[in-house]
C-alpha cells in the first residue's frame, strides 16, 4: 500500500544539519573541482561523490536512517531494494552496527555492484525489475523479516543526502545552478531541500537520460506520470515513473528536467576520465552530460557525481570510443 | 649544491599560499582488498597531479620582472601541464621541453591549456638537464626536482597526511626526480620522525635504487609504462637529500602498477597514470603488518584512454 506523500518540513535544514553530525566519521567531505575542459564557456563544478567509501553519495542517507534506528527496530536485520548503490549504503552501514542485511536487487544490477554487496557481508535476492519497483512502490517485500530502509522516501535518507548541499553551498556560496542525477529523486529532494533554505536563488535541476526520463514526461504533464523504460548502462538512475509520494516534493524544489543522450552520458564519463581522472559510472555523468550540451545554463554549475561504480567492461567500451549496451 | 630542506615555517607558508589553487585532497581508505591503506587522491588537482602545488609556491615566489621572460620546464608531461596552468594564471608565457614519446593526454593537457610543449627527443631533454642548458636561455626556469620552493610547495601534500591521518605508520612515495620525495618526506620527518617513508620506483627504471646501492648516482636504462618516474639517473644534488630522507627504497614490477592502475579505478573511481598507481603497488605487496597505517600518494592520473581500456579489460589482471 503506497505511503503518504513526503513534507518538505520532513527534510528542512535542521534535519540536514542534524543528519551532518550523524555522518560524520562515516562519510568523507567530498572535494568540489572544477570540470577540467577549459574549452567550455562558463564554470563547471563536480561535487565527487563517487569517492565515498563505497564509491557513491548513498553512504550519507543510509548512515542518517540507520544511526536513527534503534537497536531494537534493527533486531532482525534490515533490508532494502535497490540497484546496487544504496544496497552497498545500508550493507556498510549494517556491517558497522552488526547486524544482518538483505538486498533485494533487480535482474539487470551490473554484475560489479552486486559483488561489492557482497563483499560487504550481505545477501543478496534477485527479482525482475517489475517486482522490485512494486518493493519501491509498496515499502516492504512481502515474507522478508527486517527494518526495510527505503531507497529514497525515507525522510532520514533525504536529510542524509541533504549534506550533499551543505557542503557544495559552503564551497562554493555563489552557486548559480546544481544539477542531479534523477533516480527514485531522494538525492535531488535532499539537496534541493539544502540549497532552497540556504540560497534560493539557485537554479535546481534534474538529469535524466532519454531511455528512462519519468521526470521531464511529469513536468511536461504537470503530473506524476509512466514512461517506457528501456535499461541501458545508465543503471543508477532512472525508473518508470515519478513514485507518488516524491512527485509534489520534487515538483516544488526541481526547476525542471534536462534529458541527454545515452550517447552524451557515454562521453561524459570519458570526458571525466581524460580530463579529470575520475571513474563516473553513468548516473553519475548524466549531469556533465546535461552541463557540456549547455543545457544547464550559464554561471557556476555544479553537477553531482552520485557515484563510480561501473564494470570494468563497460567503462573500456567507453575509454575506446563506444556506448555500452 | 645539495638544497636545504624547507622549514616548517616555510612549509606553512607556502601551504597558505595555496589555499584556493590546490584542493586539499581527499585520503580515501582502498577498497580494493588490502586494510588500513589509504590513498592520497593528488588527481584532484586542476592539473591531475601533485606538481601544482611546487610549481605554483615557485612561481609565486619569483618577482614580476622574473614572471614576464615567461616560465620554462623540463618535463614528462606533469610538470608541463602545471607550468602551464601556472603561466595562464600569472598571465605569462609558458614553456616545456619534454620528450616526443609523451602521453598524448599530456601533450594535449599543456596546449589546451595555454602551454607551449617542445618535444624533442628523450635524450635530447636528458642532456638539456645535465648540462643546465636552460642557463642560455631568458626564461624563468623552474626546476622540477631541486628547485627549493617547488620543494617547499609539495611539502604541503604532507602537512595534509599527518593532519587527516595522525596514526599514519608508513607513507609510500613514488620517486622519479624526487621533488616529490624531498617535499613531502621533510614534512612528514619534522612533524613525526617515527613516520616509515618508503620510496618507491618501477624495476623498469629503479634509478635512485640504483643509488643507494651504489652509494652514488648512477645511470639506468628505463623501460615503463610509469612515464612520469622514468628519470634515468638521480642528481647528485638530489641523492643525499634522499638517501637522508627515505627508509626503504622499493621496486615495483610492471603487471603489479597495471594491476593497482585496474583496481584503483574499478574499486575506488580513481584513474591513475603508471607513476601514480607506485605507491599503492608497493603498499598492497607488503603484508598489513609490516607496514601498518599506510597512506599512498596517488600522484597522477594522466593516462592515455586506449591505454586505461587495455589495462582495465585485461583478464590477466
Amino acid at each position: 500500500m503506497p505511503a503518504d506523500p513526503i513534507r518538505p518540513e520532513q527534510i528542512g535544514i535542521d534535519a540536514i544539519r542534524a543528519a551532518r553530525e550523524r555522518i560524520s566519521g562515516l562519510a568523507i567531505r567530498t572535494p568540489l573541482v572544477r570540470l577540467e575542459v577549459p574549452e567550455v564557456a562558463g564554470e563547471i563544478y563536480l561535487k565527487l561523490e563517487n569517492l565515498q567509501p563505497i564509491g557513491s553519495f548513498k553512504l550519507r542517507g543510509a548512515g542518517n536512517a540507520m544511526a536513527l534506528a534503534s537497536d531494537e527496530q534493527l533486531r532482525d536485520g534490515v533490508y532494502t531494494a535497490s540497484a546496487g548503490n544504496m544496497a552497498q549504503g545500508v550493507a556498510w552501514v549494517a556491517r558497522e552496527r552488526g547486524v544482518s542485511c538483505k538486498v533485494v536487487v533487480p535482474d539487470h544490477a551490473p554484475a560489479t555492484k552486486l559483488a561489492a554487496i557482497e563483499r560487504l557481508g550481505a545477501e543478496i535476492v534477485k527479482v525482475p525489475f517489475d517486482l522490485w519497483w512494486q518493493v519501491i512502490i509498496e515499502h516492504r517485500f512481502a515474507g522478508m523479516e527486517g527494518c526495510f530502509i527505503h531507497p529514497v522516501c525515507e525522510p532520514a535518507v533525504m536529510a542524509g543526502n541533504g549534506t550533499i548541499g551543505l557542503e557544495i553551498i559552503e564551497d562554493l556560496p555563489d552557486v548559480d545552478a546544481v544539477v542531479l542525477p534523477y533516480g527514485g529523486g531522494g538525492l535531488s529532494a535532499g539537496v534541493a531541500s539544502a540549497i532552497r533554505a540556504l540560497r534560493p536563488e539557485t537554479r535546481l535541476l534534474a538529469a535524466e537520460a532519454e531511455t528512462a526520463a519519468p521526470l521531464a514526461a511529469s513536468f511536461a504533464a504537470g503530473e506524476a506520470r509512466e514512461i517506457d523504460y528501456q535499461p541501458t548502462f545508465i543503471d543508477g538512475s532512472g525508473g518508470k515513473a515519478v513514485l507518488d509520494q516524491m512527485w509534489p516534493l520534487v515538483r516544488e524544489l526541481l526547476d525542471g528536467s534536462l534529458v541527454v543522450s545515452v550517447a552524451e552520458v557515454a562521453t561524459a564519463v570519458r570526458t571525466l576520465v581524460e580530463r579529470n581522472r575520475v571513474v563516473a559510472e553513468g548516473a553519475g555523468a548524466l549531469p556533465v552530460a546535461a552541463a557540456l550540451a549547455g543545457k544547464a545554463g550559464s554561471g557556476k554549475i555544479v553537477c553531482v557525481i552520485s557515484g563510480g561504480n561501473i564494470d570494468s567492461s563497460k567503462l573500456a567500451t567507453i575509454l575506446s570510443g563506444g556506448v555500452p549496451e | 649544491m645539495t638544497p636545504q630542506p624547507p622549514s616548517l615555517d616555510e612549509m606553512h607558508f607556502a601551504a597558505k599560499g595555496l589555499e584556493g589553487v590546490v584542493v586539499h585532497s581527499p585520503l580515501v581508505e582502498y577498497r580494493g582488498g588490502a586494510a588500513d591503506v589509504w590513498v592520497k587522491a593528488e588527481t584532484v588537482q586542476a592539473i591531475g597531479s601533485f606538481k601544482l602545488r611546487g610549481i605554483f609556491h615557485a612561481a609565486s615566489q619569483l618577482s614580476e620582472e622574473q614572471r614576464a621572460h615567461g616560465l620554462s620546464t623540463v618535463s614528462a608531461g606533469n610538470t608541463a601541464q602545471a607550468v602551464a596552468w601556472v603561466g595562464r594564471h600569472f598571465g605569462v608565457p609558458a614553456r616545456s621541453l619534454m620528450p616526443a614519446t609523451a602521453p598524448i593526454t599530456k601533450i594535449e593537457a599543456v596546449k589546451a591549456l595555454g602551454g607551449e610543449p617542445v618535444l624533442v627527443p628523450r635524450d635530447e631533454v636528458f642532456r638539456y638537464m645535465r648540462e643546465h642548458a636552460w642557463e642560455q636561455e631568458p626564461y624563468a626556469f623552474i626546476h622540477p626536482w631541486t628547485n627549493r620552493d617547488v620543494m617547499t610547495g609539495h611539502a604541503s601534500l604532507g602537512l595534509e597526511i599527518v593532519a587527516d591521518r595522525p596514526d599514519v605508520e608508513t607513507v609510500f612515495i613514488p620517486v622519479g626526480g624526487g621533488g616529490l620525495l624531498a617535499g613531502v618526506g621533510s614534512a612528514i620527518k619534522t612533524l613525526r620522525p617515527d613516520v616509515r617513508l618508503v620510496a618507491v620506483e618501477p624495476e623498469g627504471c629503479p634509478s635512485f635504487h640504483a643509488a643507494l646501492a651504489a652509494r652514488g648516482p648512477v645511470d639506468v636504462d628505463c623501460s615503463t609504462i610509469c612515464d612520469g618516474v622514468a628519470v634515468p639517473y638521480t642528481t647528485a644534488e638530489m641523492f643525499p637529500l634522499l638517501r637522508d630522507l627515505a627508509d626503504d627504497s622499493v621496486l615495483v614490477s610492471e603487471f603489479d602498477v597495471r594491476a593497482a592502475i585496474k583496481r584503483l579505478a574499478t574499486a575506488n573511481a580513481l584513474v591513475a597514470e603508471g607513476a601514480g598507481a607506485l605507491a599503492l603497488a608497493a603498499a598492497t605487496a607488503m603484508s598489513n603488518k609490516e607496514r601498518g597505517v599506510s597512506v599512498c600518494i596517488l600522484s597522477g592520473g594522466s593516462i592515455d584512454a586506449p591505454l586505461l581500456a587495455e589495462i582495465i579489460s585485461d583478464p590477466k589482471i
